[in-house]
């Protein structure tokens, strides 16, 4: 694969329909929960984490995967499930908690799990990295292809499974890629507060793997970092630390103004989307026509989606006793 | 194949029926009859390959199946937990080996929040077949940090099964079961009862004659080991082994004791303890983890909650009084839940002792 | 009753043993007094300080166990004899 013209006009199309997606979602999200914030109220219970300003990860890295390939990630999902391709529908309504859900609404916004395109979340912090790694070795145990990508947050790193998992897969030379998306805060504190180094793609030295730190938040270098690494992983060349700097332009959840964000450090909090959406334009990638029918379609896409959600039964109560075993 | 007729011990299947083996050595057995028979199992942990485990675990595994079977991991639980629940995910069955019960709480989130609620949590569409094998128990002065049963702690969880084998014929068809079963299993076998060499004299009662080839004994169905009229001592791991040595001792007062194995704390055969309570009326739990929020108090709600007609007497139990385990012989022995400390229980109940103090 | 037509001795080596220990002890014989066993079979566990070892038959036969489990032996000790007939 290469960065063609295709790739990147999917790669803003991905990025448009998990701004849509969450932009969605959060309005659904504060109904009935102003004037007081009730967390457990509304259409759309319990916390909810969007993805503004950091779908050029999702979008970049996915474009250079294999249908293959594993996913896991944290708490924070929406924009790689939707660049992997989760199903629209189920996964919104597993997020309103609905019977037609991926998991029949056991999981909730967190805990997104579709097995048909290799996707797991997990909502603990860097609990995906290991994870990854075995379905890596599995695969590897197999014969079969497929590649490991966990994606963390930068805060995730001062996990001890960070450590842990790392050293694991640079032992066993496992094909797989860790996936920091710095948008330097973990919650509310910032990466300097936290971190003792600047850039966590620097540890991957001690690992026996390969660092590497992609500024700017731009879908095509996060592609082409994403393309490096998985062409290492798949060729026996190991795995990759790859740090990439992001966005994050909400609070941590919803609920969280994120008033922390102030003076310089708001100047790493710039909108991706109509950026890249510029450039297409300006390199004749798309024209104004044609992104904007895009963005109707996906708009459109994902309205279906919300309704489909709101339209769907909710589960049998009986269905908390099913599925803590496998039978 | 010889035509020769073989002389009857010349057969494996006659001559080499059975044996009688120690819990480890029938518990590999299993293990290494499935990894023969089945590529995707495969087992990690520390110091496996060579070294076997440090109680015996994997005695020579490493040799026959070659170190990409047998994966020797660094010092990094939480993510060779992490790691075993995502091969399981991608269906590999990982046997992941944990010397030492204690080390959970280094790798806890990676198994109760990981891989004991993925099957839930995606709604049945990924399974994490794996089995955790681990060692338990005090009673050799290892201390507070390498002593302890943790049944309780678990067996809590939903998502995980939880059994303890207490001889060798359940060890390896219990082995065989774990394996073969699409969920975590915490397989826990009492250090002390396993039959490693050096952990002293074996307990005879964990002995047993194991058939070559492979069988399964299912989970979920309690073991009456010795049956008894006046009084159900209901145990689980060592403890069963205490209680068979307090039954003795009971008879010799004239008290008939059933000793009754749970062998799985999850799933629990409630049915089974029910069946040898009510038939005795009487009921001693013996349990090494530690007292309260535990095990013994799962036993006695079980039965209270079902029909507390049929104790005449208080229920009691013989556990870890909730304090840590000491290291100092005489501390240690005085808190186990030993044969005379059961014998006593059962005593009292056999009195109807009401309010003379815990035992 | 046939007389034995080999009589194959099961005894503590040096090896066993290895280097630095003197002693060690049968912890578990697998098969009774009497059993027939097979050749390669492993017989019986045998503790060296802290490490077990297996023992096997040497020949395909009738065990004769000559020393109890527990009780501890030195090199050269025999520990059973296996009659093949």
């Amino acid at each position: 694969m290469s960065l063609t013209s295709d790739v990147r006009r999917k790669m803003y199309e991905v990025m448009v329909r998990s701004r849509a997606f969450d932009d969605r979602l959060t309005e659904q999200y504060w109904i009935d929960k102003k004037p007081i914030f009730a967390f457990g109220a509304g259409p759309l219970p319990g916390e909810l984490h969007t993805s503004h300003g950091q779908e050029p990860v999702g979008a970049g890295v996915c474009a250079a995967l294999l249908a293959d390939d594993m996913i896991t990630t944290g708490h924070r999902p929406h924009h790689i499930a939707v660049a992997r391709g989760v199903d629209l529908k189920s996964l919104t309504a597993e997020i309103f908690g609905r019977k037609t859900g991926l998991s029949g609404g056991r999981g909730g916004h967190m805990h997104i799990y579709d097995k048909r395109v290799n996707f797991s979340s997990s909502g603990i912090i860097a609990e995906g990295l290991g994870p990854a790694a075995g379905m890596a070795l599995a695969r590897k145990m197999q014969g079969k292809p497929g590649i490991g990508i966990s994606f963390i947050g930068e805060g995730a790193v001062n996990q001890g499974a960070f450590h842990e998992v790392m050293n694991i897969v640079g032992v066993f030379k496992l094909p797989f890629i860790c996936v920091i998306e710095d948008n330097k805060y973990a919650v509310t504190t910032h990466k300097s507060a936290s971190t003792a180094t600047e850039r966590n793609s620097d540890r991957a030295t001690c690992y026996g793997m390969t660092g590497e730190f992609v500024s700017g938040n731009d879908p095509d270098l996060i592609y082409a970092a994403a393309e490096r690494a998985v062409t290492r992983a798949r060729t026996g060349g190991g795995g990759t630390i790859l740090e990439v700097e992001t966005a994050r332009l909400l609070g941590h959840f919803m609920g969280d103004p994120g008033g922390y964000i102030t003076g310089e450090r708001k100047l790493y909090q710039v909108d991706p989307i109509p950026i890249y959406r510029r450039r297409l334009i300006d390199e004749n990638i798309l024209t104004e026509a044609t992104a904007s029918a895009l963005e109707l379609a996906v708009n459109t896409e994902v309205n279906e989606a919300m309704r489909f959600a709101a339209e769907s039964p909710f589960p049998d109560p009986i269905d908390a006793l099913n599925c803590t075993f496998a039978d | 194949m010889s035509t020769k007729e073989a002389a009857p011990w010349e057969s494996p299947t006659l001559a080499n029926a059975s044996r009688t083996l120690t819990m480890c050595r029938a518990q590999r057995e299993a293990v290494e009859w499935e990894m023969t028979n089945d590529p995707n199992v495969f087992m990690v942990g520390e110091d496996i390959s060579g070294f076997g485990g440090v109680f015996g675990t994997a005695d020579g595994l490493g040799a026959k199946f070659g170190l990409d079977r047998v994966i020797d991991m660094p010092i990094s639980e939480t993510g060779f937990m992490g790691l075993a629940a995502g091969a399981a995910m991608e269906g590999m069955r990982p046997i992941v080996e944990l010397a030492y019960v204690d080390f959970i709480g280094v790798c806890f989130n990676a198994l109760a929040n990981f891989a004991a609620k993925t099957h839930f949590m995606s709604g049945g569409q990924f399974k994490v077949p794996m089995v955790l094998l681990t060692g338990t128990g005090a009673g050799y002065s290892n201390a507070a940090q390498h002593s302890q049963c943790m049944h309780a702690t678990l067996a809590h969880m939903p998502g995980i099964k939880v059994v303890s084998p207490t001889n060798a014929y359940d060890a390896k068809g219990m082995m065989h079961t774990a394996i073969r079963d699409d969920n975590l299993v915490v397989f826990m076998v009492h250090k002390g009862a396993s039959g490693v060499g050096f952990m002293g004299p074996l307990v005879k009662t964990s002995l047993a004659d194991v058939p070559q080839g492979d069988y399964t004994v299912p989970f979920g169905k309690v073991k009456v080991y010795r049956e008894g009229t006046d009084v159900s001592i209901v145990a689980v791991g060592l403890a069963v082994h205490h209680a068979l040595q307090a039954a003795e001792e009971l008879a010799k007062d004239g008290i008939s004791a059933e000793v009754v194995d749970l062998r799985s704390l999850v799933p629990l055969d409630r049915d089974g303890i029910m069946e040898s309570v009510a038939k005795t009326g009487r009921l001693v739990v013996a349990d090494e983890d530690y007292l309260s929020y535990g095990v013994s108090g799962e036993v006695i709600a079980t039965v209270v909650e079902r029909d507390p007609t049929v104790l005449k007497a208080p229920a009691r139990r013989v556990c870890v009084p909730d304090v840590s385990i000491p290291f100092s012989r005489p501390l240690e022995y005085s808190i186990l839940p030993v044969a005379s400390r059961i014998a006593d229980a059962a005593r009292a109940v056999m009195s109807n002792d009401r309010g003379k103090g815990r035992v | 009753m046939t007389e034995a037509k080999d009589v194959f001795e099961v005894r503590v080596t040096k090896e066993t043993l290895g280097e630095g220990s003197e002693s060690g002890s049968i912890i578990l014989w697998m098969y009774p007094e009497g059993a027939r066993v097979q050749r390669g079979d492993v017989i019986a566990e045998f503790l060296v300080d802290k490490i077990t070892l297996e023992i096997q038959a040497p020949a395909t036969g009738v065990l004769r166990i000559k020393v109890p489990a527990e009780l501890a032996v030195a090199d050269g000790a025999l520990l059973a004899l296996i009659e093949s007939y």
